[in-house]
Parts: C-alpha cells; sequence; structure tokens
C-alpha cells in the first residue's frame, strides 16, 4: 500500500512540474502562440480543467459531510481523506483560474476593485469561504474534537454554495444558449456529487476500503449519474425544443463533436448500470472501473461545456423582417491561420495548454499528501478518541506523504 | 448625456471605410478589428442572400453597442470594464484588466478583441513594421482606456474615440465614412446631430432578445425598387448557366 501510495505521489511531483512548466510556457509567449484559443473560442482546456477539478472538490467535500450528517461512522476515515481531496481540488481549481489569465500582473485589481455583480467575483468568495471552512474542518477532524461534525457539515454547505455559484457563472452568459439555461447550476451540483462519488470510489477500490464503503459510495455515484443524466438530456431537450437560429447553431455545434458528446453521456450511463448492477456486493474491480468510466465521461462533459457554447453564432441579423443568418466575428488569428472572421473556429488545445491542463492534477494529488501529513501531525495523543480509525488513516497518509 | 450612433443602413456602400479608419486610428494591432462589416446573412462579405423572393445585399456594421445594461460591464470581475458617468461609453481600463475573458464570452455582439499575447506588430509583405494610429496614451480620469502600445492579454474595443469625443470631436468612423452613414451625438440632447437625423426614422437595435439596451442604434435599409430578378425566372437561368 505504502508503495503505490509513493507512485502516485511521484506522479504528483512529475504533474507539478510539468504543468508548471506548461503555464511557464504561455506566461512567457503568451496565450497567442501557446493555445488554440480565439476571440471566438475564449476558453479552452485550462478552464474545461478548473471545472473539472472543482466538481471533484465539491464532491468530495459533500461526500464526506454526507458521512458525518448520516452518522456512518464506519466510514469515517474514508471521510477524513474525502475532506482533504475536497481542499486540495478546489486549491487546484484555483489555480487553473489563474493559469488561464492573461494579465495576471494585475491580479490585485480582484481585491482592490472588486465588482460584487460579476459571477467571476461570486466564484472567488465562494472559493475562499470553501477554503477557510475545509482548513477548519481539517483541523477539527484531525483533533478529533467536539465541533467535527459542525464543521463537517458547514464546509458541505460551503460546497453546495460553491457548485451553484459555479453554474451561476456559466449560466448568466445569455449570450451562449448552451450556458444560459436553469438547469446549469443545478447539474453542477449534481456533477460535483457523480465526481466527488467517483474519485473516493476509485481511492477506495485502490486502497482496499472495505466493501460496505465501496458500496455505499457505488449507490450514491450510481444515483447521482442517473440525475444527472436526465439533466443533461433535458438541457438538450430544451435546445431542440426551442426551435431558434440560435439553437440550431448549438445543436450543429454538438454535431460537430459527436463522439465527444456521446462519450459524456455514454461513459457515465455505463458506470450508472455497473455500479447498480454492483449493488451492495461492494466488488471492488467494478467499483474501480465504473469510478474510471465516470471520470473520463465527466472530463468529456466539461469539454463538451465549451464547444456548444462558443461554436455556435449569438448574433444573428435581420433583413426585411426575416432572420437571415448569423454575423462572423474577427478570431483574433489573421497571420496564424489566414482567417480574420469566422462563425466558429476549430478549437483544438496547443501542447503548452496540455501540458498547463495537468497542473491542477499535480496541485490536487500533492495538496491530499501534504494536508493528511499535516493531519496525522496535528492528530491528538494516543488513547484517546483519536485512536480511531481516522487517525489510522491520517497515519498513512502521513507515512505516504513522507515517503 | 449619453453618447450614441445611429447608422443609416441605406446610406452603407459597404466600403469597409469605417473598419479600416477604426483599425488604422486606433493603433489596433494585427489581427484585432473593433468595427466589422459584414453583408446581412452569410459569413462571406459581399454575397446577396433571398429574402421574401427578392436578392438582397444589406451591409450591417458591428462594432461596441456601448449598451445601457452592458453584460460585459456586470461580468468584469474587477471593474475594468466600467460605464463612463459623463457619456454612457462603455470603456475599458487596461490597467485593471487580468485577462480573465469573461466580458467577451458575455458580450453577445463579438466585439470584444483580446490581446492573446505581446500585441504583434503591423508588418509590410518586405518585413518593414509600420506606426500606425494616434501616438498617445488617453485616461479618462485614471482609467487608462487607450494607448497605442497595447498591454499584453488585455481586452480591448470600441472607445467611440474617446480620446476625440473628450475634445468635442465625432469619431474617426464617422467623419471617414464617404456616406455618412454614420451619426454621433448626445441622445439626451434633443438638438444634437444623431436627434435630429433620427427624427421620424424608424430604428432598431441588435440583439434585443438580449436585452442590454444598446446606444448604437440602426436606420433599415431602403425598400427593395428594382425588378426581383427571381420572379422573372432569372434565378433557373442561372442556375442552368452554372
Amino acid at each position: 500500500m505504502v508503495k503505490s501510495t509513493r507512485f502516485i505521489g511521484y506522479i504528483g511531483i512529475v504533474l507539478l512540474v510539468v504543468g508548471l512548466a506548461g503555464w511557464a510556457m504561455q506566461l512567457a509567449g503568451g496565450l497567442f502562440t501557446t493555445t488554440g484559443m480565439t476571440d471566438i473560442f475564449l476558453w479552452g482546456l485550462v478552464i474545461a480543467m478548473f471545472a473539472f477539478m472543482v466538481g471533484f472538490g465539491a464532491g468530495a467535500q459533500l461526500v464526506a459531510s454526507a458521512i458525518y450528517l448520516f452518522g456512518k461512522d464506519e466510514l469515517k476515515p474514508l471521510a477524513r481523506t474525502a475532506a482533504a481531496v475536497g481542499l486540495a481540488c478546489v486549491a487546484a481549481a484555483g489555480v487553473a483560474i489563474l493559469a488561464d489569465l492573461g494579465a495576471i500582473r494585475n491580479i490585485l485589481a480582484m481585491i482592490v476593485g472588486l465588482n460584487l455583480r460579476s459571477p467571476l467575483a461570486w466564484d472567488m468568495l465562494a472559493l475562499t469561504a470553501f477554503i477557510v471552512v475545509s482548513v477548519v474542518q481539517l483541523v477539527m477532524i484531525a483533533r478529533d474534537a467536539r465541533s467535527t461534525k459542525v464543521w463537517v457539515i458547514l464546509a458541505g454547505l460551503c460546497a453546495v454554495v460553491l457548485q451553484i455559484v459555479e453554474g451561476l457563472l456559466f449560466s448568466m452568459q445569455s449570450a451562449h444558449a448552451w450556458w444560459a439555461t436553469p438547469i446549469m447550476p443545478i447539474d453542477f451540483l449534481v456533477v460535483a456529487f457523480v465526481s466527488g462519488s467517483a474519485l473516493m470510489l476509485l481511492i477506495a477500490c485502490v486502497k482496499g476500503a472495505p466493501q460496505t464503503a465501496v458500496a455505499w459510495l457505488g449507490r450514491l455515484c450510481a444515483w447521482a449519474i442517473a440525475v444527472h443524466l436526465v439533466l443533461a438530456l433535458c438541457d438538450l431537450g430544451l435546445v431542440a425544443l426551442e426551435n431558434s437560429p440560435v439553437s440550431g447553431g448549438v445543436l450543429a455545434a454538438i454535431g460537430t463533436q459527436l463522439p465527444l458528446y456521446l462519450c459524456e453521456l455514454l461513459l457515465p450511463a455505463a458506470a450508472m448500470v455497473i455500479l447498480f448492477a454492483m449493488g451492495r456486493s461492494g466488488k471492488a474491480s467494478w467499483g474501480l472501473w465504473a469510478s474510471i468510466l465516470a471520470i473520463i465521461g465527466i472530463f468529456c462533459h466539461r469539454l463538451m461545456l465549451l464547444y456548444p457554447a462558443y461554436n455556435a453564432p449569438s448574433l444573428y441579423l435581420q433583413l426585411g423582417g426575416a432572420t437571415t443568418g448569423p454575423y462572423p466575428v474577427s478570431t483574433g488569428r489573421y497571420l496564424d491561420w489566414d482567417q480574420t472572421f469566422a462563425l466558429a473556429t476549430n478549437y483544438v488545445p496547443a501542447f503548452p495548454e496540455w501540458l498547463a491542463a495537468l497542473l491542477p492534477i499535480g496541485v490536487a494529488i500533492i495538496g491530499t499528501f501534504v494536508l493528511l501529513w499535516l493531519m496525522g501531525k496535528m492528530a491528538p495523543a494516543k488513547g484517546g478518541m483519536a485512536a480511531d480509525a481516522g487517525a489510522a488513516e491520517g497515519a498513512r497518509g502521513s507515512e505516504a506523504a513522507e515517503s | 448625456m449619453r453618447y450614441a450612433m445611429a447608422i443609416d443602413l441605406g446610406r452603407c456602400i459597404g466600403c469597409r471605410t469605417c473598419a479600416v479608419v477604426c483599425k488604422d486610428f486606433n493603433a489596433q494591432p494585427q489581427g484585432i478589428w473593433w468595427n466589422r462589416v459584414f453583408t446581412s446573412g452569410t459569413p462571406e462579405y459581399d454575397v446577396a442572400v433571398k429574402v421574401n423572393d427578392q436578392l438582397r445585399m444589406e451591409f450591417v456594421p458591428i462594432s461596441c453597442q456601448h449598451c445601457t445594461d452592458a453584460p460585459c460591464e456586470t461580468a468584469c470581475p474587477t471593474q475594468a470594464t466600467y460605464t463612463d458617468k459623463d457619456t454612457g461609453t462603455v470603456l475599458v481600463d487596461y490597467d485593471r484588466c487580468i485577462g480573465c475573458r469573461m466580458c467577451a464570452s458575455a458580450c453577445p455582439y463579438g466585439v470584444r478583441q483580446y490581446n492573446w499575447g505581446a500585441p504583434a506588430k503591423m508588418v509590410g509583405l518586405d518585413g518593414s513594421v509600420y506606426r500606425y494610429g494616434w501616438p498617445h496614451e488617453y485616461r479618462d480620469g485614471d482609467h487608462l482606456v487607450y494607448t497605442p502600445e497595447r498591454p499584453e492579454g488585455v481586452m480591448e474595443k470600441c472607445t467611440f474615440c474617446a480620446q476625440l469625443t473628450s475634445q468635442g470631436q465625432d469619431p474617426a468612423c464617422c467623419t471617414a465614412c464617404p456616406g455618412n452613414a454614420r451619426i454621433f451625438g448626445d441622445m439626451d440632447d434633443a438638438d444634437s446631430p444623431i436627434r435630429r437625423y433620427l427624427e421620424g426614422k424608424e430604428t432598431y437595435t441588435l440583439g434585443e432578445e438580449y436585452r442590454t439596451e444598446p446606444n448604437v442604434y440602426y436606420i433599415a435599409a431602403h425598400g427593395v425598387s428594382q425588378v426581383n430578378l427571381l420572379s422573372t425566372g432569372a434565378e433557373g437561368e442561372e442556375a442552368n448557366h452554372g
């Protein structure tokens, strides 16, 4: 177990270093030469990674909070890990946003000139609130304090708020029909449950957690996927039924990315079927495969957040009382592609973007190790409540991080 | 005071002078266009479309609509995008922009242009670089809203030529338009050129479904007066020749 944990730690360090190199390339060369984004396709892989990671963060926290809320004492060691993973992933998501900024030198304006009407400002506040409450929660868990349950539930509420705000960040942009639906904030929350439970299921299966834990996580993940798929299909139905030029553009953009869209739907669906079939047996191999399928599916879902939004024109002109067609936008890529104006651009992440996208994953892995190690250090002396499995889990984390 | 612009599509000849003058006067870097002109209904320039069984070709110039309820201003987390209280013009402070691109993402008109890297100079075929544009930076109070040397990674867009309008002059696109299709002025002043021009004319604004309350008003092109070629069988002949 220690060997495999050490191996994951090494992977985390490699991802962190490679990701930092990718970010450095972007800072040095500018986003023009180091990304495939345009003035039409404004956010790329790193923002998809942000939405991906924040889902794991909030979701892992929701798993931890659910364990405490429903008094599942036998799963508390898992909750300890989940809480640490939650904080690490949310911090990683914050790093992803920073890595995507074009003028990070002006970042102080986010403090001295914060626009409280901006969903991105709400996002920063929600992210900060989550991090603060989560840190207190981890200290409480590590010290096995009496108020632990209160803080774990508070952190869960912060995770709910965080995911709703993330959803609002997109759904409040009426310029993009793919985002501007009331379903978006709810689905962000549900996707957090999918992501968090899938990630914790993966960890539980790898670490050889008890069958009861695997089964419980499997059920949570399966139901979350079921709700998510219903919402995703409702989203598609709303667009299809709108029958407007804008919605037609969204459907066409989905069509151009059909394999990705099918992966978004079918992989989690397959995971859901496996998990429902697994039932209470808690077979680790089934849980492992299902969690991997669900995680890949959610990654596709996060990429598909962008394509149908940016590659569907928002402005259609009228002539003689009839809608004539969409209006082109300057791509900002004249010399690059010999294409000054276009309706859509075929976004393919550039090599430095792929590297930079690994940074949040590295931060999440190393962050989790460091947090578990710190929690192990903060554990009260043995003999009391701390002698429970939770402390043992912390000690394992500590051992792994040290090794 | 509320600055606004009227664009009379019946007077627009689609010469794109406004787009070129705008780019030149405001020293827009390579690949950046604050103002663009396309034919309604086609992604190509200068192509007719069939509307109500008639061939129609209407040029529509589009730049920042300087919306009263600007979604870009709401979206901007740092107040880098703001509305100048004195004129109602929506501006971007380059010193406050963090380059998150929320504003461009929120804009339904696609008029915001991003400096993806260090802005590239305009280079001739012989490799020579030429300088162009208003040579001095312009500040609205403390806000840096124009500089010929753009900072890397910030958003930019039409300012209604703030460096000119602050001196009582019209934006460059209005002055340069050979068809006098662009009329600028103060909508709060009943005697302003724009108010006088718009009197009795039917106007519309773009993207009304987004409820942004634009301050750029369009006057639709005149009705179709020429012979309907499509109804005389010319379309069929054209197809046969094709």
